[in-house]
């Protein structure tokens, strides 16, 4: 074999994977300046790597997207390039990753958390969360979900004072390692019945009827998808949810529950999309999805009603939406003809999910104590700074899918593919799941503007610049997407 | 080309199911993380064996970097196991009940 030959190649996936060499080497340089830096100057470590991702922001914006061609692989088929929903979650993972940069700086020094590794980690999962989702091999898929885990499980244990952070780390540590050692053996029981590894061989098998044996592969895949289960805390798989984003710093269970989730929903849509390709996969699969789906919604939406603590609450409200979520892959199970409708509408949901979610946890993290514990806190917030109870009661009234809304037009979106693929009982347990929120996100709101104030700590200790600028950010996305719904869906070439 | 199932690869389950029953029945942290690696290294064993009846060496080059994968983890879990005895004297998975509700 010429190695010469692959040159043209490798540098051509060089200047496609850009964004994430940016990424990679703003990591690592965080990390090296913070032991080069005095201490006295560490507080400048945020700028490495907001100037990075802005950097990375500029490049993917640049490089676009080019409707004409058909999507493509780099490094010889293991990272998708030029993938419309790669495209928008790199996107949505890049943006959420700069507003967690600016509302991290204050809670971690309010919390005594080093940051030096917060940031240079916090980067790398930035990262492998965008290689997550553009991952066109199972073992690249693997590769970045554990990536992305083991630097999650040591952000969720930074905080090393408290002996809650500790535990939310021992907990996603444990059963984040068994989700992943289900995902390897699945990954081999496919690699054992397909012969390939990259989705496109893979493809290739199924079309031509070469699959070697059968059962292996319905044990494979059953294995990943429980193994995705774990990681995106579907129902059953959803215990350590609320352990974890109790416990961790709220900067990071953002992390956790918005950008993270964007990026193995992108790499599960890939997988499914895969096995359509195979014209024997047993009904089961769609069956245990859609069990899955419906048991996340109830479970989520249950939980959260009980639920007296805010950002145990919100894990319940994220295992509901991971459910929604899951509408679109089982309608393309089914009805593979419905697969771009079901695309937009993944797309256009995740964002609206990161939006929203990573409004209530800035607002929760730019609050402080009082904003993380129990909801009854919240009392009297419109009083206390009325500019935080605006936000909040954006975001919460998204989450519930208030009409005008982005969770709204989510949604909607959501359920009409799945009426246009004729699951109308899904359709109508989402619908009625989701009247529950009503309940529990409501509940925030009059909390916040109608009952008297709990703690008469002044306003003026919330707000510092850059929360302010985050946040307001934030909120105009959310309403901008809420009033343009379409522009998101259109974000393509400049 | 039916694929002959070969001990190896019944070793291979057998280690992992061992593994998931440790899991479920022991308390202490380093137990449970050893299953946790014996699970790794089963589906590691799987691995090789495919690679070996389909002859594709795909499959065996996979093992290096879940080996990769593996000890960073350790590392990291060690790290925390260690964090955990300094602060509670032990690691009993049953005992870290800080959080629930």
């Amino acid at each position: 074999m010429n190695y010469a030959e692959l040159i043209p190649g490798i540098t051509r996936s060089l200047i496609e994977t850009l964004p994430l060499l940016v990424l990679i080497v703003t990591g690592l340089v965080t990390l090296l300046a913070d032991i080069l830096l005095p201490r006295s100057q560490r507080g400048t470590l945020p700028v490495f790597g907001i100037s990075g991702i802005c950097l990375a922001f500029v490049i993917l914006i640049t490089q676009g997207h080019d409707p004409g061609k058909d999507a493509s692989t780099a490094y010889f088929g293991v990272l998708y390039v030029n993938h419309y929903l790669v495209f928008l979650s790199q996107l949505v993972i890049l943006a959420g990753g700069l507003f967690l940069f600016l509302i991290s700086p204050r809670y971690l020094v309010d919390k005594a958390i080093p940051h030096g590794e917060y940031y240079g980690l916090l980067t790398l999962a930035i990262m492998s969360m965008m290689a997550l989702a553009a991952s066109s091999e199972l073992l690249t898929l693997f590769l970045n979900i554990e990536v992305l885990s083991i630097t999650l499980y040591v952000l969720a244990g930074l905080e090393k004072r408290n002996l809650r952070s500790t535990e939310a780390a021992f907990k996603y540590f444990l059963l984040g390692s068994v989700a992943a050692a289900f995902l390897l053996l699945g990954i081999a029981f496919i690699f054992g019945s397909t012969g390939a590894l990259h989705y496109n061989q893979i493809e290739y098998v199924f079309v031509n009827d070469q699959v070697i044996n059968e059962k292996f592969l319905i044990i494979g895949i059953a294995l990943v998808l429980v193994g995705f289960a774990f990681k995106l805390t579907l129902a059953p798989f959803h215990m350590y949810a609320p352990d974890v984003y109790d416990g961790a710093a709220t900067p990071i269970a953002a992390a956790i529950a918005s950008v993270a989730k964007v990026a193995g929903f992108v790499a599960l849509y890939h997988f499914i999309d895969l096995i359509t390709f195979w014209n024997d996969l047993p009904d089961g699969i769609w069956a245990a999805l859609y069990t899955v789906a419906v048991l996340s919604m109830l479970v989520g939406n249950i939980g959260a009603v009980v639920q007296p603590h805010f950002k145990r609450m919100l894990a319940y409200s994220s295992i509901a939406h991971s459910g929604y979520m899951l509408i679109p892959m089982i309608v393309v199970l089914k009805n593979y003809g419905l697969l771009a409708e079901a695309r937009e509408a993944l797309a256009y949901y995740l964002m609206a999910y990161t939006v929203m979610t990573l409004l209530a946890f800035g607002v929760a993290a730019t609050i402080g104590e009082d904003g993380e514990k129990e909801i009854n806190r919240y009392a009297g917030l419109s009083r206390r700074s009325s500019m935080l109870a605006f936000v909040m009661t954006l975001s919460m009234l998204s989450l519930l899918g208030f009409p005008l809304t982005v969770g709204f037009f989510g949604k909607v979106e959501l359920f009409s593919v799945a009426v246009a693929g004729e699951h109308f009982v899904l359709a109508v347990i989402g619908v009625l799941s989701s009247i529950a929120g009503v309940y529990y996100y409501l509940r925030i709101i009059v909390n916040m503007y109608m009952q008297p104030s709990a703690t008469e700590r002044p306003a003026k200790g919330y707000m510092n610049m850059q929360n302010m600028v985050a946040l307001g950010a934030v909120a105009i996305c959310l309403l901008f997407f809420a009033i343009f719904p379409s522009t998101f869906l259109f974000i393509r070439h400049p | 080309m039916e694929l002959m199932i070969s001990g190896n690869l019944v070793l291979s389950v057998a280690i992992f199911s061992i593994g998931v029953l440790g899991i479920l029945w022991k308390q202490n942290a380093i137990t449970i993380f050893m299953c946790v690696e014996l699970m790794f290294n089963a589906a590691n064993l799987a691995f090789i064996t495919f690679a070996q009846s389909l002859g594709k060496p795909e499959g065996v080059a996979v093992f290096l970097f879940v080996i990769t994968i593996a000890a960073a983890e350790a590392a990291v879990g060690l790290a925390l196991f260690i964090k955990i005895f300094n602060d509670r004297n032990n690691i009993e998975a049953d005992q870290l009940n800080v959080l629930h509700g």
